[in-house]
Formats: structure tokens, sequence, C-alpha cells
């Protein structure tokens, strides 16, 4: 525990040099970029000690963590705005967006994959497999197209984009969120199925579930009693994974559906060469992979009690 | 032990000679392919049958038919009646939820392997409670029973047993939570698949032992599923013998033993027992298993022989040749930092190996016994130069082994030294050619040798030549140990080790290969180490035997003066625990091999049942 605490530290600080590192490399003065191809050479000595940016690396650095991690990331380059607060408001669209992602993948993934794996010898097997290959196979920007062209365009059941915070309208927030979090959860529900499916099958051949039948547990049964929470161990590990690709996958949909999450917000910094906005919203996206992967290490300690030590 | 037996109302009035089995014509079918035929079995209350038979034979799928726990893909067909409170129960044809309420109730199962056989995520306690609450009893009361059912498979501190996860305990202390699970609702039937041959001897006798005496206690009837013939015999009254897919022979395990009608029983007997060699020492009496009569060892000299080229060999293997040992071992001790408790203590030192010194005589035969854990397999690590010893020395035709390089350790150790491994699956790569295997070693030591030499190498361990375009998965267990042997012969080592090269044969199989060992190192002038945990077989293969205990040699002597005067208390409870034909004949039961074992069943507690290994 205290060790896996370490262990998240230690890649934070290491994640946090390789982030920096790069803000460093890329081409292009900051000062020089905010102020255009005209700006004098005072001028720009000027906005650069106003960044801070005539100071000492390690001290940029220092200075850089701490206003992360006091929540004070400083303004921008570009635009002159702080920065925090956009931050902080474009995070959270992202997090409703991944979280309703992630909670469609599960609805769809567990009970498919369990049906998947129970009937895996017959006709409803076959044709939810087959179903399943070709949602693996679809990009989530696919999907949210077909998914604007059927419901948003076609049927005129749910806006095509734009974003309600669920505080000023939670009808039309919920609205809003429908057709990216189904984009997005349904790729991801389908890639999820699979490894569902494989963790059943092999649960469901394992003695243990053969000693639970002949106890007296009906098939369901036994797997529902003594499959499920080892099937789960697996499941657990592709989850974390899947988080790291339903971030990446928000960046795209938000583009899609034009909803003003981290995804676009990183997406205009790159445009806009806003070298410390890009650096702080990779920060935040390499802490929340890094945290669920954490706390899916812990919840094996929960699933497995054999990684729990002797005792 | 004195199980509080719930009295059944009813149970004690009905005629004792009441079948709780009666199967007729059972055949199981895969498709058209019939794996089970026309099997006839019953089983009375109070009565214990065996049911014997090699893998293949449809032992373990008459067992799951009983129960109607047959794999999917799989059809019974025939009678297999169970008796219930309620009457005799149909098993083929029952419906799932109608079986459901029989199994666990009436007929309860124990499995072979007991490491996999329990839920790793739940406490062993719910495990034993769960199979009464689903017959009706309540939360409270079956978690009570749970821990007293717990402490009558005699459990050290049951309480504590039932709160714990299964990998904490040993693997004789799992196949005893299965024993317990399977008791718990006092079933008419118990059917036992194999349930100690994953066990060591000592542990074995114990559990025997305890299935006995809780089916006794119960009146109830056992159905025992072995390979083992001295086991069956020590535990049933009656047995029936199946080979493909039939049972060829049942009557009482006395009369079946000593006067077996069926020339199938006969053969089987004749290989189990080996102590009934031929005048030439040989078990299997040459029919079929002789290999061809020119030995490729001396067939020419130079690269081609199977015997190293570079000195020449004594014809008789005698074992003061050249005066020197060949493996000297002294002080040899190999100590593996344990598992992390918690992240404050320091981890306790597992020693796997301690000071332990001996010497081979070239042409030796020598056997190493002991029971999982006792650091038979850290020693052979060692002298294959595979891993490096904490203190001690190792020396192979007086060169040091330990703390060499990869690149000194060919010539030194892998051209001299050759492992035959235990599992015959898993120890051959199944995507190369039986060729391609054989003359690995030869690629990978450079050594001389092409297509030719595989065709030698086959034929010395009685394969067809033609096997080696062929893939493993074409072939049995007792040919994949051949093709072993054969790869382990390729460099022409001086040693062959082999590690409990022929535990996971069948008994008329074992009875082959072993011929073939004891042939090829007479032949090729080889020097044996052969470590088992089955002193029959060491018995009757080697010269000098090792006994190792807990990572020490206990005691050491010639073979058969050591096994009929053993010393060491070790040695005594490990002889005294093994079940034998002729011991049972005479009327052991598992109770005296419990007994012969020196445990009231605990002997298995302190084994670790998950040594660290690096």
């Amino acid at each position: 525990m205290l060790a896996r605490l370490a262990t998240l530290l230690g890649s934070l600080a290491v994640s946090s040099v390789v982030v920096f590192a790069f803000m460093q490399v890329l081409p292009g003065d900051p000062a020089r970029v905010a102020l255009g191809l005209n700006a004098s050479e005072e001028a720009v000595a000027a906005m650069r000690s106003h960044f801070g940016l005539d100071r000492p690396l390690l001290v940029r650095y220092l200075d850089w963590v701490g206003g992360l991690v006091s929540g004070n990331p400083g303004e921008s380059y570009i635009s002159r705005a702080q920065i925090g607060p956009q931050l902080a408001d474009r995070f959270a669209v992202t997090a409703w967006l991944v979280l309703a992602g992630m909670v469609i993948a599960l609805l769809i993934a567990l009970p498919l994959g369990v049906l998947m794996a129970v009937r895996h010898r017959d006709a409803v097997g076959l044709v939810t497999s087959a179903v399943s290959q070709i949602g693996v196979a679809i990009p989530s920007f696919l999907a949210g197209i077909l998914l604007i062209a059927v419901f948003a365009v076609g049927l005129r059941w749910l806006p095509a984009g734009g974003w309600t915070p669920p505080a000023v309208d939670p009808a039309a927030f919920l609205a809003r969120l429908a057709l990216p979090a189904l984009s997005l959860g349904l790729v991801q529900g389908a890639v999820l199925a699979r490894y569902v499916r494989t963790a059943i099958l092999d649960v469901m051949s394992e003695d243990y579930v053969r000693t639970a039948r002949s106890k007296g547990l009906t098939p369901l049964r036994a797997l529902w009693r003594h499959g499920l929470r080892n099937a789960a161990i697996p499941v657990v590990t592709v989850l974390a994974l899947q988080l790291a690709t339903l971030l990446i996958g928000a960046v795209v949909v938000e583009r899609v559906f034009v909803v003003p999450g981290l995804g676009s917000f990183l997406l205009d910094a790159v445009a806009q060469r806003d070298l410390v906005v890009v650096a702080d919203i990779v920060m935040v996206l390499v802490v929340c992979v890094l945290v669920v992967n954490t706390l899916a290490d812990l919840a094996y300690g929960l699933l497995d009690p054999r990684t729990r030590g002797v005792r | 032990m004195s199980p509080a037996v719930r009295t059944v109302p009813g149970r004690d009035d009905r005629d004792r000679d009441d079948l709780v089995l009666d199967v007729a014509g059972l055949s199981v079918h895969a498709g058209d392919l019939p794996l089970v035929q026309d099997v006839a079995l019953s089983v009375r209350r109070g009565e214990r049958v065996g049911l014997i038979g090699e893998s293949g034979s449809g032992k373990s799928l008459t067992a799951l038919s009983v129960l109607g726990l047959l794999p999917t893909g799989l059809r019974a067909s025939g009678r297999v009646r169970v008796a219930t409170a309620q009457g005799p129960h149909d098993v083929v044809g029952s419906s799932e939820r109608a079986m459901s309420a029989v199994r666990g109730r009436d007929v309860a199962m124990v499995f072979q392997e007991p490491m996999t056989a329990l839920n790793p995520t739940m406490r062993v306690g719910r495990q034993v409670a769960e199979a009464m609450r689903l017959h009706g009893v309540d939360a409270r009361a079956a978690g009570a029973r749970a821990v007293e059912l717990l402490a009558d498979v005699r459990l050290p501190d049951p309480a504590a047993a039932a709160r714990a996860y299964p990998h904490q305990l040993s693997g004789g202390q799992r196949q005893r939570v299965v024993l317990a699970m399977a008791l718990a609702n006092d079933p008419g039937l118990l059917v036992a698949d194999e349930p100690t041959t994953a066990l060591d001897v000592t542990v074995q006798a114990g559990v025997l032992d305890l299935i006995v005496a809780g089916v006794a206690a119960r009146d109830a009837g056992l159905l025992f599923i072995s390979h083992d013939l001295a086991v069956v015999a020590t535990v049933c009254d009656r047995v029936a013998v199946m080979t493909d897919g039939r049972i060829v022979e049942t009557g009482d395990v006395a009369q079946v033993l000593t006067a077996p009608d069926h020339p199938y029983t006969r053969r089987l007997v004749a290989a189990a027992d080996l102590s009934v060699v031929d005048d030439r020492g040989r078990l299997t009496g040459g029919a079929g298993t002789r290999r061809p009569s020119a030995p490729p060892a001396r067939a020419s000299s130079g690269g081609s022989a199977a015997a190293p080229p570079e000195h020449d060999r004594p014809g008789d293997g005698s074992a003061d040749w050249l005066g020197a040992p060949i493996i000297e071992v002294s002080g040899l001790s190999r100590t593996y930092a344990g598992r992390r408790t918690s992240w404050r203590a320091r981890p306790e030192p597992v020693h796997a190996l301690r000071d332990v010194s001996f010497t081979v005589a070239r042409g030796e035969r020598l056997g190493i016994v002991g029971e999982s854990g006792c650091g038979k397999s850290t020693l052979l690590r060692l002298l294959a130069g595979l891993d490096t010893p904490t203190s001690g020395t190792v020396r192979i035709e007086g060169a040091q082994v330990s703390g060499r390089s990869e690149r000194e350790l060919v010539p030194l150790v892998r051209r001299r030294l050759q492992l035959v491994f235990q599992d015959p699956m898993g120890s051959l790569d199944p995507r190369m050619r039986v060729a391609d295997i054989v003359a690995e070693p030869l690629v990978a030591q450079g050594l001389p040798g092409g297509r030719e030499r595989v065709r030698e190498l086959l034929t010395a361990v009685g394969l067809d030549p033609d096997a080696a375009r062929r893939y493993s998965h074409q072939f049995s267990g007792g040919q994949r140990q051949r093709i072993s042997i054969a790869r382990a012969l390729a460099p022409s080592p001086s040693i062959l080790v082999a590690d409990e090269a022929v535990s996971a044969l069948d008994v008329s199989v074992r009875a082959q290969v072993l011929d073939l060992l004891a042939d090829l190192v007479d032949d090729l002038g080889l020097t044996l180490v052969f470590v088992s945990h089955d002193l029959a077989v060491v018995r009757h293969l080697c010269e000098r035997v090792l006994v190792m205990e807990a990572g020490r040699i206990v005691e050491e002597g010639p073979t058969a003066a050591l096994f009929e005067a053993p010393d060491h208390p070790y040695t005594r409870r490990l002889v005294g625990s093994i079940p034998t034909i002729a011991g049972a004949l005479r009327g052991d039961r598992p109770a005296d091999l419990a007994a012969g074992a020196g445990s009231d069943a605990d002997s298995d507690v302190t084994t670790d049942p998950s040594p660290a290994r690096p």
C-alpha cells in the first residue's frame, strides 16, 4: 500500500520532468510567439521577465510544479488569462464525458460479455460475438459521426453538439452528454466485452467452479457466486488501461461534438503554441491515468486475497 | 474423531443393504465416439468400492457421470441411480434443478487437484458453510458447523482455518477442506477421484485415513477412483478395473489383486509391483519395449556414439573406476530471500538447502527421495549449474561448477550432465519437431551430429526413427518421456539426472520407461541421479539412496538396507506411510498408514504451501 503510493509519487515526478523538458525542447520562444513577429527586442525581454522565462531552469520547473500542485498554474502566454479556472471547467466537462463513457461501456460489456461466454457454443453467442467484433473495429469518432447522422440529423431526438453544465440545466446536460458519451462507450464497451468474455470462459473451466457445482449450485449460480469475482481480476486491469484510451478518445470526440472539454482545450492550445497550457493539460491527463492505475492495483488487493500478502 | 452426524430421520431404520449407487449400462459419448461403454457398478451403504484404471480409461468420466457433471459436449446414457431421502434418483436425464438438489446433499465429490479445487477469493469456512446453506441450513448454524467439520478433518486451529483463504493452506490441508465440504451434509455416497494423487505420501496417509473414517462415521458408501493399486487396495473392500472405457473385472480386492482374472488386470498388477523382476532385473520381460539389439553406444567410435568419445568407458559400470567420484557435493547451502510479510518486518530467509554433502561414484545409480519442499529440486538446479549456491561447492568430474559463467558451464556441465524432467507434456516445445528437440542440445553446444544422430538416439529409446518428423503432441506421455530421454542423451553425457521422470506416467508405461532407463545406464555406462518421491521406484532402480528432509540429508545408505531398517525417524515415517499391495492384503488400513506416518494427520501442517522461488 505504502509502496504503491511511493511508486505513484515517483511516476508523477518523472513524468512532470518529461513534460517540462518537452516544453523546453519545443521550438519557439513563448514571449516572441505571444508578441508576434514585429515585437521589439526590449518588449520581448520585458515579456520574458514577466513570465519568469529569464530565471534558471530548475527554478522555473519548481515554480511550474508548485503552481500545478497548489491549483494556481499561472497565466497563459497567449491570452494572458488565468489557466486555473479554465482548466478546472474543461476538466469537469471531460470527466463527465469519460465517466459516462465508462459507465456505458460497463453496462454494455458486462452483460454482453457474460452472455457471449455462457452461450459461446450456440447462435446467440456467435451473433453477439460478431457484433462486438464490429464494435471493436469502429473508431469512436466514426461512431460519433454515425450517431449524429442517425439521432441528431435523421431522427432529431438529440442535439448534435454543444455543452450545458449540469448545474445550469440538468435535462439539457443529459441530452448533450448522451451522444458523445455513447460514441465513446459503445466502442470501449465492445472491446471490454471481448475481455469479459475471455475472463468468464476461463473461469467457467476452473476446478473451483466444478467444485461449486458438486456442492449443488446450478451452473449460473456457480458462475455468479464463484466465477464473477475471479473473472473481475483480469477485467480490472483492462479497465484501467482503457481509461487512457478513453481520455485520448475524448480529445477527438470533443472535436466532433464541439464539446468544450480538455481535448478541445488541448488542440486549441497546441494550435496557438500556448506551451504552458499544453504542458498543464498533459500533466492533468497523466495524473488521471496514473491515479486510476494505482486505484486498479489497490482493487486487486480487495478482489484477490493472494495479492494481499500472507495474512 | 467423532463427527457429530446429524441423524436423518428414517435413515437408521432402513435396510442396511440398500444401494446408494446403482449404475447399469452407462455409456458416455462425445458425438459418436464412445468414451465409456456399458459400465455397471454398485455401491452399498458403508461399502468402499475402488475404480482402478490408467489415464484415458474413462474412470473420471464415470465418476463425473455419477454426479451428472460431465463436461459440455459429452452425453451419458444408461442408468445411474443414486439414493436420496426421497428415494432413488435417476441422474441420467434428470433436470439441472433436480440434480442440483441431489449434489452435495446425497452425493458429494472430492476432486484430484486440491490446489485449484477451492475458490481462491473466498474464505475457507464460507465455502464449507455454503455447501450446507445450499441445502437449507441457516447461515449461523452452517458457519458454526463448518468450524466443527474443519476440526473433524483435523485442521489445527479450525476457527482460524475457517477464516483463512485457500492460498494460506498447504495442499494436504486444502484437500481436508474439500473433504469437510463434501461430508458437510452427510451424503449417502462420496465419490473421490484420485483424492491423494497430488499429495506427498505422509500427507496422503492422513487424508486417506480421514476419508475412510468420515465415510464410516456416516455409514456412507465410497466410490474411490485411483490409478494406484496399492492405495485402492488399502482403502477399498471391492474393486472394479477399467480400461478403454469398459470395466473388465470386478471383485473383492484380495481376489482381484492376488488372482486377477482378466489379462489386463494381470498386466496392471504385474507392472505395479516393482519388486517382481525377471533374472535380468527387468520389469516388463522385454516384450515390445526392448530396444533393437545393437546399442548405438558402441556401434562406432568417434562422434556418432552415444557414449562420450573422449574417454573409454568401463563395460560393467563398476563404481570405483577412476577412483575419484564423478559428483562431489560438499557443504552445499542455498538460502532464498523470503517473502516480505509486512513492510516493517525483515523477510524471513528460506533455507532450501542446509549444508548438504555427498559423493556419487562413476556408474552409480543414486536415488534422492523426499517430500515436496525438502530441497530436492534446489539440489538438482545446483548440480546442473542452473543456480548458484549460497555456500559450498559442486564438482562434476573434478571441475568446480558453481560460480561459472554460462559459457564455461557448457563444456563443464551441459555436455556431461543432462536432465530429464517430470512433466512430459510441459517440458517439450509444442512447436518444434521431435528431430529439432532431440538435436537442440547438439546445436546449442556446437556439437557435430545431424539427422543420423537423431535417428540413432530415437532408436536407442525405443521409438521409430520416423518419429523425428512429428510434433510432440502426437505422442503419448510415455513416448514423450522417451523423447526427453533421447534429448538428454544427445550430447553423450556421462551423468543423467532424472527429476521425477516417471511420476506422471501410468504404471504400465512407468515400468517400460524404468526398464529403458536401467538399460541405457548399463549400456552406456552412465551415472544416474534419480530424484523421486516414490520410494518403490527408487528402491527398484537405485543402489544407494539419500533421504532429504527440510533441506538436509537425514539418512543415506544402500537402498535395500535403508528401506528394510530405516534409522532416522523421518525415514521410518516415510517408509511407514507408503501403501503397498502386500501390506493391504495383510490387512493394513489407512489408519495404520497414518499411524506409520507418525502423524495425527497433521504432518503437512509445517509444509510451506508456496516456498519462495526466484
